[in-house]
């Protein structure tokens, strides 16, 4: 906007020591308003005008408690009183779009003939506010995000040190556990070397040695699925099979470990048990033989029992299958039952004797579940009566 | 023939059954313990010469089998050899210096090098 399109005030009210500064007066950035100690506004330069959207509007001859322009929370009272103590201060006003600004008053007064006057120059500060609100909202939102980095860093370094002391507990536990089929397995062919030695003995010795050797490579088997599944590199190969081969091949398997410990094992197959389901048939057969294999080893008198059923979802192809795997053995205790899940964990009470085992076994039948989109659980345990196990798993079922 | 009593307390079966064929061959008398606190005793009723002492067992482990071995008068002076598949690097060995004669893994002897060790420390 130029400077001719301005309404000029009437000269009338014009303080005559301005006139020859009133066209500078005028075009200033700052706004400028001068008036006198009853509120009566002298002048109000270009800048105050447009300021407020009132550059139509005469501000001079005006008084300012006719209307409260410039705040809207002092009132006019407040304002001049506050304009005529020589303060700065800010004001916040709205422009006629409704926009807040912020004001920022520099008032100087003087006195001409008996009248006493103030000229305020006003700054708008509302971007230079902005900014500084943009600036400490920065400023609280990066402290936020180090806090939060920190914090992370934090417990990643946590976690660091965490699986630093796993790896260093899997490696002694490992060597110790490897060895000792090892030294097994050296032993007793030794003790085949010799040339006198009953067929009862060789057997013995030969058996001893296959029993080993099947506990060594199992256990090297789940060291190395548990890497697979911990770096994310255990695939899942899904396909149709037999159910009920799977589940009587696993129990020619228990029954005779079963019966050499003198333990009962039986299997209850629930009504409408699918023939064949689409999964992954290695990984269930992995999570059953481990929660059976576990049952039977930390049962020493009664049963040992697998029980299958099924849920089955109406309208739906995906079904869902529970293998229930029940001991009367040696139990956990209940502060024990989350912990059997993590790798290497073993419970070692006072009373029983040291089991082979890496404690990965549990482990891996967790985290293969999971992969198979399904569960395993501990139903229950306890020290007198045994544990029950549960593996849920959600199958497809064809029908042969 | 040497009629040495051995004493072997070790927790894992095939091992305990291993090490006492190999050592009764070469004519050790030898008495075998499932776990630390059984052996104990039957260190101190059998008298004998020497306890092969495993770390890792349950009810009472090597170190604290060692440890109430030393309080017992008549058991204090049997001198024990611990055997452990432990890793002897990860082990703090020279906390049981004074109190055994030596630590052997297992996984290193067989029971024929096991039974001439003993026969050259009993010689
Ligand atoms: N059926 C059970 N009865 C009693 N305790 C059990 C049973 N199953 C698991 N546990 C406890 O949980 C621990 C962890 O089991 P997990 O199968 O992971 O390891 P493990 O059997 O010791 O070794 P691995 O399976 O690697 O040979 C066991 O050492 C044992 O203390
Ligand atoms: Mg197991």
């Amino acid at each position: 906007m130029s400077a001719s399109q301005v309404p000029r005030p009437s000269k009338k009210y014009l303080a005559m020591s301005l006139d020859p500064y009133r066209e500078m007066f005028e075009e200033m950035d700052d706004m400028i308003l001068i008036l006198d100690d009853s509120g009566m506004i002298e002048f109000a330069n270009t800048a105050l005008r447009r300021q407020l959207g009132k550059n139509r509007i005469r501000f001079t001859g005006r008084n300012l408690s006719e209307r409260n322009y410039f705040d809207d929370l002092l009132s006019a009272e407040e304002l001049l009183k506050t304009i005529f103590e020589e303060k700065s201060f800010i004001t916040r006003s709205k422009t006629h779009a409704g926009e807040n600004r912020h004001l920022d008053w520099k008032t100087k007064v003087f006195v001409i003939g008996k009248k006493k006057k103030a000229m305020a120059i006003i700054r708008d500060m509302t971007e230079h506010m902005d900014l500084q609100k943009k600036v400490e909202d920065y400023t609280k939102n990066l402290q936020e995000k180090v806090y939060e980095r920190t914090h992370e860093l934090e417990k990643e370094k946590q976690k660091a040190i965490e699986l630093h002391q796993a790896k260093a507990l899997f490696l002694s536990k490992m060597s110790h556990e490897l060895r000792t089929p090892l030294t097994a397995i050296r032993g007793y062919a030794e003790l085949l070397e010799e040339d006198e030695i009953s067929d009862a003995d060789r057997k013995q010795f030969v058996s001893v040695i296959e029993k080993n050797a099947r506990g060594l490579l199992e256990m090297i088997n789940e060291t190395l699925n548990m890497i697979k599944i911990e770096q994310d590199r255990y695939q899942i190969h899904e396909k149709t099979f037999s159910l009920c081969n799977l589940i009587k091949h696993l129990m020619d398997t228990y029954q005779v470990l079963a019966r050499e410990k003198g333990l009962q094992f039986h299997c209850q197959l629930g009504e409408h048990i699918p023939e064949n389901i689409y999964s992954d048939p290695i990984a269930v057969s992995q999570i059953l033989t481990n929660l059976i294999g576990n049952a039977i080893k930390f049962t020493h008198k009664g049963k040992v029992s697998l029980s299958v059923k099924i849920r089955r979802f109406p309208k739906k192809i995906t079904q869902k299958l529970y293998f229930y795997v029940s001991d009367t053995g040696i139990g956990i205790p209940s502060h024990y039952h989350k912990r059997v899940f993590r790798s290497f964990e073993q419970y070692l009470d006072n009373q029983s004797v040291h089991e082979r085992g890496s404690g990965l076994g549990l482990a891996i039948s967790h985290q293969l579940a999971k992969l198979l989109n399904g569960e395993v659980k501990l139903l229950t345990s306890d020290t007198q009566k045994g544990s029950t196990f549960v593996f849920s798993l959600p199958v497809r079922i064809k029908s042969a | 023939m040497s009629q040495h009593r051995i004493l072997l307390i070790e927790d894992d079966e095939d091992l305990a059954t291993l090490y006492r064929i190999g050592l009764e061959k070469e004519g050790f008398i030898v008495y075998t313990s499932k776990n630390g606190l059984q052996g104990i005793t039957k260190a101190i009723e059998k008298e004998v010469d020497l306890v092969l002492l495993d770390l890792m067992m349950p009810l009472a482990d090597g170190r604290d089998v060692l440890a109430m071995l030393r309080l017992n008068a008549k058991s204090q002076n049997i001198p024990v050899i611990i055997i452990s598949n432990l890793n002897p690097g990860t082990l703090d060995l020279s906390q049981y210096d004074d109190q055994v004669i030596d630590y052997w893994v297992k996984s290193e002897i067989t029971p024929k090098m096991l039974a001439s060790r003993l026969q050259s420390y009993f010689s």
